[in-house]
């Protein structure tokens, strides 16, 4: 055999244990490395804007100590890589794996579990009172998935869902000051209505099998309720963290309960002071 | 002798103090349980323990997530050994010959060796923290910020290449998105604002918790709840035994197994999933009847679990003297000791001189725990396993959300908790891993401050970094980690191998 001849088969022995190696392509990995590459841009051109010269804040800046030295790094960076997973991607047919891919795609799963955690963070923490909005995530969350049923789940997302756009146009709108206007925690009660049609939908769901399903739904609420009203006064009185949202349960039930009951009898016992002192901390607060 | 002096004093403290006695055991059965639910993982539960932390002195706390580390690594091999299901992906390699042990009717006997290998595996890699991290922190005394810049860069890189499951490239992506995270905010030389978009909340930049718990917690539970995963009966496992004869026997592999932990701990970002493995195959080509692996030997078990508590060990090493993680659950442990103020790296050795010992002694104190913990409570560890994960995920989703609120009391953590959680959603789908992001966070100030730094002595010369040899050296091996990606620079080393291998056979 020839040199180059040898050459040649060592080159296709190298170019096919390369492929060999080559791990298994995600058809998705092609949308992946364009949000990649357009993102990279983004960051490059973000990063452009920033001081590589001249003065910030009077102080005079090279480029090597410029804020925008970092985030130039990781754009071209991520450029670079993201071009790489395109071709990588491109050369083991990863578009048309990627149109396979979209046929079969069913995005329900993520939109039932996503959509419950999004509504959870940024609807019921932001707007409503902690113990209610937990409750009634808890109560919706729980019941999805400790069921498995399709119908029970379908009726489940029907009310959840309608509250949420009820909740979305109410907060949104402004509508919620004028709500408010009487008595300062009047929208808290939708939670109750939300948990009230939630336990409704359960229990009429549990007719169909009782002797199966009535325990269920029973062990569902109870841990519900008893989970929020455990961990409440666990970061609000002993790790003394104030609530995302204090409303209708914390402000007006556990944080009167509290100060009222609990806290003032220990308070007056550990400090010991008079009634003056006591008079002048109070105005203090 | 000071430092015995101090780590006896510290097990003093410990062990005199019931209510340390409490928590210890406390969070140790805390961990295992974590460890052992299927979805649930130790650095979820470090992450969430952190916040219920946050109000206790550093050494309790230190002590409370220490314990829940290493309660967690333990735990993942009671459903790798019931049911073939490992609680964590640490324990998967347990699972190779644990699960065919309890078939046999040897579940309380792998249960034994599992977990004495685990206190012996815990040990070995202690003694290991207490040697070399003050001998690399006092090394990094002399690094300068080009080191410290390379180091960041290493880490990342090294875990994006070892913890992705397909290209490697995909785990850079995700570190890059990590540091990137890390620049939002005013930069700390300048006060510039970068990647603010005029929100006023971003100008301190991110908090490290919430992008932790959103990145581990919200993807995990929604992926578990997806995969509606559900426990089958569990085999009886009588009488624990700590098979002593067994352990004795397997001196050797123990060894091997517990190096192998603590080496892999001690590079940044990898965990115990990747050590167990190794162990498991360093066990095999070691063992003088390999074909009985995967058909319940013991050694297998042994070698797993021993490689799992070691690398809690290594991970400990470079996190103490160079303030990187060595695994996903010491990232949380990084997070939590700059909560309380603890900055881990080598100028502890200067500010804390004692530190090193102190976690030595916490997590040998942990080590007795699990045992403890793992001998007498295992059975009640197995009633908690029968509570369907149904039930107990969407509460571990409430405890995310309060404890991302809690460190910060700033709603808008809970909102960049949600946008990270969905992110590491697609990323989990993607099979890109969420550990280089996490590290990224963690390690993209540094980076940044030690860049700039490093220009700004040299006026702007990248030269130094190839001049002093521990920098050089960290040059050399980023160049051949980003090489080894490179098909066409792979293609031409394969290709002057063949030819050198030729020539040789011609010759």
């Amino acid at each position: 055999m020839t040199e180059i001849t040898k050459q040649k088969c060592d080159l296709v022995e190298a170019q096919h244990e390369d492929d060999e190696i080559q791990p298994h392509q995600n058809g998705w990995d092609f949308v992946f490395s364009i949000v990649v590459i357009i993102f990279s841009i983004f960051i490059i051109g973000n990063s452009l804007t920033m001081p590589f010269s001249g003065t910030v804040g009077g102080v005079s800046t090279t480029w090597y100590e410029s804020p925008g030295l970092l985030p130039l790094f990781i754009g071209l960076s991520l450029l670079l890589t993201g071009i790489s997973v395109f071709f990588s991607n491109k050369k083991h047919g990863g578009y048309s794996l990627f149109k396979e891919q979209l046929k079969s795609f069913n995005p329900v799963a993520f939109l039932i579990s996503g959509g419950g955690l999004i509504s959870y963070i940024y609807i019921l923490i932001t707007w409503y009172d902690f113990f209610l909005g937990s409750m009634a995530f808890l109560l919706f969350y729980i019941a999805l998935y400790y069921f498995d049923n399709q119908s029970l789940t379908k009726q489940l997302l029907k009310v959840y869902y309608t509250f949420m756009v009820v909740s979305s146009v109410i907060f949104l709108s402004g509508l919620d000051v004028a709500i408010n206007a009487s008595y300062e925690f009047t929208t808290d009660i939708i939670m109750l209505l939300l948990s009230a049609c939630i336990i409704f939908t359960l229990y009429r769901f549990a007719k169909q099998d009782p002797s199966e399903y009535r325990p269920k739904v029973k062990r569902v609420i109870l841990i519900s309720i008893i989970f929020p009203l455990v961990l409440c006064p666990i970061f609000r009185y002993f790790l003394l963290v104030p609530l995302p949202k204090e409303g209708l349960v914390i402000e007006q039930v556990l944080n009167t309960t509290y100060y009222t009951y609990i806290a003032d009898n220990t308070a007056s016992k550990e400090m010991n002071i008079s009634e003056d002192n006591q008079q002048l901390l109070d105005d203090a607060f | 002798m000071e430092t015995l002096l101090t780590f006896a004093n510290m097990l003093g403290n410990i062990f005199s103090s019931p209510t340390l006695i409490l928590i210890l055991l406390g969070s140790t059965f805390l961990g295992i349980v974590f460890g052992a639910m299927p979805g649930l993982t130790a650095t979820l539960g470090v992450a969430l323990l952190t916040t219920l932390t946050y109000g206790l002195d550093p050494q309790t706390a230190l002590l409370s997530l220490l314990a829940i580390y290493v309660g967690g690594v333990y735990g993942g091999m009671y459903t790798s050994i019931l049911l073939n299901i490992p609680g964590t992906a640490a324990s998967a390699a347990t699972a190779m010959d644990g699960f065919p042990m309890a078939q046999k009717g040897q579940a309380g006997r792998a249960f034994g060796l599992a977990t004495t290998s685990s206190l012996i595996g815990s040990f070995i890699g202690m003694i290991f923290v207490a040697l070399l991290s003050p001998w690399i922190a006092a090394a990094a005394l002399e690094f300068t910020s080009y080191e410290y810049f390379l180091l960041a860069l290493f880490g990342i890189l090294i875990s994006g290449s070892l913890t992705s499951p397909d290209l490697a490239i995909k785990g850079w992506i995700a570190g890059l998105f990590g540091i990137w995270l890390s620049t939002i905010g005013q930069d700390q030389m300048q006060m510039f604002p970068r990647f603010t978009f005029g929100l006023h909340e971003l100008d301190n930049g991110i908090d490290v918790v919430p992008v932790l718990i959103g990145a581990f917690g919200l993807p995990q539970i929604m992926s578990v709840l997806e995969s509606k995963l559900k426990m089958g009966n569990m085999k009886e496992f009588g009488r624990l035994l700590p098979d002593l004869s067994t352990m004795v026997k397997n001196t050797r592999n123990i060894i091997t197994s517990a190096l192998t932990g603590v080496g892999i701990g001690a590079v940044p970002g990898i965990g115990e999933d990747i050590a167990s493995w190794v162990a498991y195959g360093v066990a095999k080509k070691a063992s003088k009847v390999p074909e009985t692996f995967g058909k319940g030997a013991p050694e297998g078990v042994i070698s797993t679990c021993t490689a799992n508590q070691a690398c809690v060990g290594g991970a400990m090493i470079p996190l103490l003297s160079l303030g990187i993680p060595g695994s996903p659950p010491a990232v949380m442990l990084l997070g939590a000791l700059m909560l309380h103020n603890i900055a881990p790296g080598p100028m502890l050795l200067k500010t804390n001189p004692g530190f090193i010992i102190e976690v030595t002694a916490i997590l040998f104190a942990a080590a007795c725990a699990m045992w403890v913990c793992g001998m007498i409570l295992s059975k009640q560890v197995v009633h908690i396993l029968k509570i369907p994960q149904t039930l107990f995920m969407p509460l571990i989703a409430v405890l995310c959300v309060i404890g991302s609120f809690a460190l910060g009391m700033r709603v808008f953590n809970l909102y960049l908790m949600g946008i990270i959680g969905i992110i590491s959603y697609f990323f989990m789908k993607l099979q890109v891993p969420i550990a280089p992001l996490v590290i990224g966070v963690i390690l993209g100030p540094m980076a940044d401050t030690a860049l700039r730094t490093g220009l700004k002595t040299t006026g702007g010369s990248l030269w130094p970094m190839v001049e002093r040899p521990i920098s050089f050296v960290l040059v050399c091996i980023i160049i051949m980690i980003i090489c080894s990606q490179i098909p066409a620079v792979n293609r031409a080393i394969r290709y002057l191998f063949a030819r050198l291998r030729n020539k040789r056979a011609t010759a």
